[in-house]
């Protein structure tokens, strides 16, 4: 019997000293590649982001407006950093699949939350294959929003130099001739967009399933030319697209970085709170600068929230109309981002085919 | 002796006892009298620092005439009567900090009813939804009840804020009845602000966004280019 407690007491004392639960892990920062000037000529493949998609369960509806801001917010992020690396030539957030660029890349917001964000991000190149199909966790550490300025990086950003990393990885194992190649699948699937017929027989999928480019229209060939025109046109509009979600991330930038702060802290003091004893609590009711600073903080919280809601909600209110010129004809696009977008598509397509007709004026 | 209980609890046990005869906002119809915009009239609303000089008198002369006549009640000691003044007059301070607003605006976005307010975060509730939402900090609810949409706030700490909106017969005055109330305080504190519509100037402003020029904006809508 006395064995039994020795042998019970041992087992306690292995239990209350036991090694403690590990702490969640963070993030190592990742130092962001960049591209170095003897890395030959690597820059000059565009690559377009459209807004994120919500993978996530049901939110409530203010969480849904928020989501709808963080979806255009989040590509942006990435882009910016996308962009310093200097691996790439245009990175743009476009409303939609962007037809010009030599690499497309989708996400999806799995979760975002000031502790954590979940992405799944997938990158097709114009030849359709795969760079990037692959899903990134980041766990943010709490000191992080103390530490950083308001306008100084991101939380966000380690998982954005990750996913940068690995684009350039991809990006520094082709040779000037796959880089030319998909330059040239880029052109021939745009022009594909604007006259199926026409450059039919240009791309083809061989035996693995892979595109592959079987030849190249002339250079004199007016019909190209006419595709390279449009298709100045088209970044022109597409710049502007991106110019505005630009201002949405500059914008969110302040009031959404302080907003997961106090989320943050709230968790902290609701944390505390809860340790502390009932008499604590009523004394600390009882104080006029513990509730004065309460409800502050609160207030602050909410405001910022306010402030985004403010910007979700005209995200999908009409922008103001945008007028462009292409071929000498000016047309107006109403609606919002991903509206304009569709309607200039459409435009470019009329243009086009109409230049093409027999009747069109040479 | 029993351990009191905090003042979110009690809140959550009252209201769970009231939650039969309570009606959700369910109804966008409902709030559609009080949409729009509203300004403070003054010479309707409470003052909160004369309203709590005057909870202040009364309390303090309520104590005295239990202490004098030995009707105190059970425990009752005047340290913690001057606690309980205490922390009637801190009550009093918040509402004053929180009833500042002078303008509102109601407006309905989607099924969600949105109190803005110039000077403070917006009230906001779900139609039909979710009555109450829980947050990081504390948690919010709103109902209409007997007329009245109210909002419902419970901060950590143990402190609550009730805001009543109550809109009169005729439609042309809104009050909102604020009500800090906290844990270890006997009474709360309450204030009523009162408001009436007006109609905001339009500043007539459109714009257009030019690839080659960028964003134009004009007055009234005389665009030029």
């Amino acid at each position: 019997m006395i064995r039994v407690w020795v042998l019970l007491f041992w087992l306690a004392g292995c239990a209350s000293t036991s090694a403690p639960l590990p702490e969640p892990s963070f993030d190592e920062p990742e130092t962001l590649n960049r591209a170095s000037s003897l890395a030959g000529n690597l820059a000059g493949l565009n690559l377009s982001l459209t807004p994120f998609t919500h993978m996530g369960g049901s939110v409530s509806p203010v969480r849904a407006e928020l989501l709808a801001a963080e979806q255009r917010y989040l590509p942006y992020l990435l882009k910016t950093t996308l962009t310093e690396s200097g691996f790439w030539g245009a990175v743009r957030v476009t409303p939609g699949v962007d037809v010009t660029a030599e690499l497309n890349c989708q996400g999806q917001l799995l979760s975002a939350s000031a502790a954590a964000l979940q992405l799944r991000l997938i990158c097709r190149d114009a030849l359709g294959r795969s760079w990037l199909d692959d899903r990134f966790d980041s766990r943010i550490a709490r000191d992080t929003y103390g530490q950083a300025a308001v306008d100084g990086p991101d939380p966000y950003r380690p998982i954005m130099v990750r996913i940068a990393n690995r684009l350039a990885d991809g990006l520094t194992r082709l040779t000037d001739q796959d880089r030319q190649r998909l330059r040239d699948a880029a052109l021939l699937r745009y022009a594909q967009s604007l006259s199926p017929e026409g450059f039919d027989g240009y791309l083809a999928i061989n035996a693995e399933g892979e595109m592959q480019v079987q030849g190249l229209p002339a250079s004199s060939d007016p019909m190209i030319a006419r595709v390279r025109r449009i298709r100045d046109s088209e970044y022109q509009f597409i710049d502007a697209m991106d110019e505005q979600y630009r201002l949405i991330y500059q914008q969110m930038n302040a009031p959404y970085r302080l907003w997961r702060q106090y989320q943050y802290e709230f968790e902290d003091y609701n944390t505390s709170l809860g340790d502390r004893s009932a008499g604590a609590q009523r004394r600390a009711a009882a104080s006029y600068e513990v509730m004065l600073s309460t409800y502050r903080r609160y207030q602050d919280y909410r405001r910022n929230e306010d402030e985004l809601s403010e910007m979700a909600q005209s995200l999908v209110r009409a922008l103001s109309p945008t007028l462009g010129q292409v071929e000498g004809q000016v047309v107006e696009l109403t609606g919002t981002l991903e509206q304009q977008y569709e309607l200039w598509r459409s435009y470019l397509l009329r243009i086009y085919q109409a230049e093409s007709s027999p009747l069109a004026p040479e | 002796m029993a351990r009191p209980m905090s003042f979110s609890l009690k809140a959550w046990l009252v209201l769970l006892g009231l939650l039969p005869s309570l009606l959700w906002a369910n109804d966008a119809s409902e709030f559609s009298a009080y949409l729009g915009h509203w300004e403070i009239d003054f010479s309707a609303s409470e003052s909160p620092n004369d309203k709590l000089r005057y909870l202040y008198d009364v309390t303090l002369s309520d104590h005295q005439r239990r202490m004098a006549s030995g009707q105190n009640r059970i425990g009752e000691t005047p340290f913690q009567a001057i606690n309980d003044l205490r922390g009637l007059v801190n009550l009093g301070r918040l509402g004053e900090q929180i009833t500042r607003t002078a303008v509102l605006n109601v407006r309905m976005q989607g099924n969600t009813l949105y109190v803005d307010r110039d000077d403070n975060f917006s009230l906001r509730c779900e139609v039909g939804g979710i009555a109450e939402e829980a947050e990081n900090l504390g948690y919010s609810r709103c109902r209409i009840s007997d007329r009245a949409l109210v909002f419902w706030l419970g901060l950590p700490g143990g402190f609550g804020i009730e805001h009543r909106l109550i809109l009169s017969e005729r439609g042309d005055r809104l009050s909102i009845a604020t009500t800090v109330a906290a844990d270890g305080v006997s009474q709360a504190f309450s204030v009523s602000r009162v408001y009436q519509p007006f109609e905001p100037v339009t500043e007539g402003i459109q714009c257009q966004y030019t690839l080659g020029k960028g964003k134009v904006c004009s007055l009234n809508g005389g665009l030029n280019d």
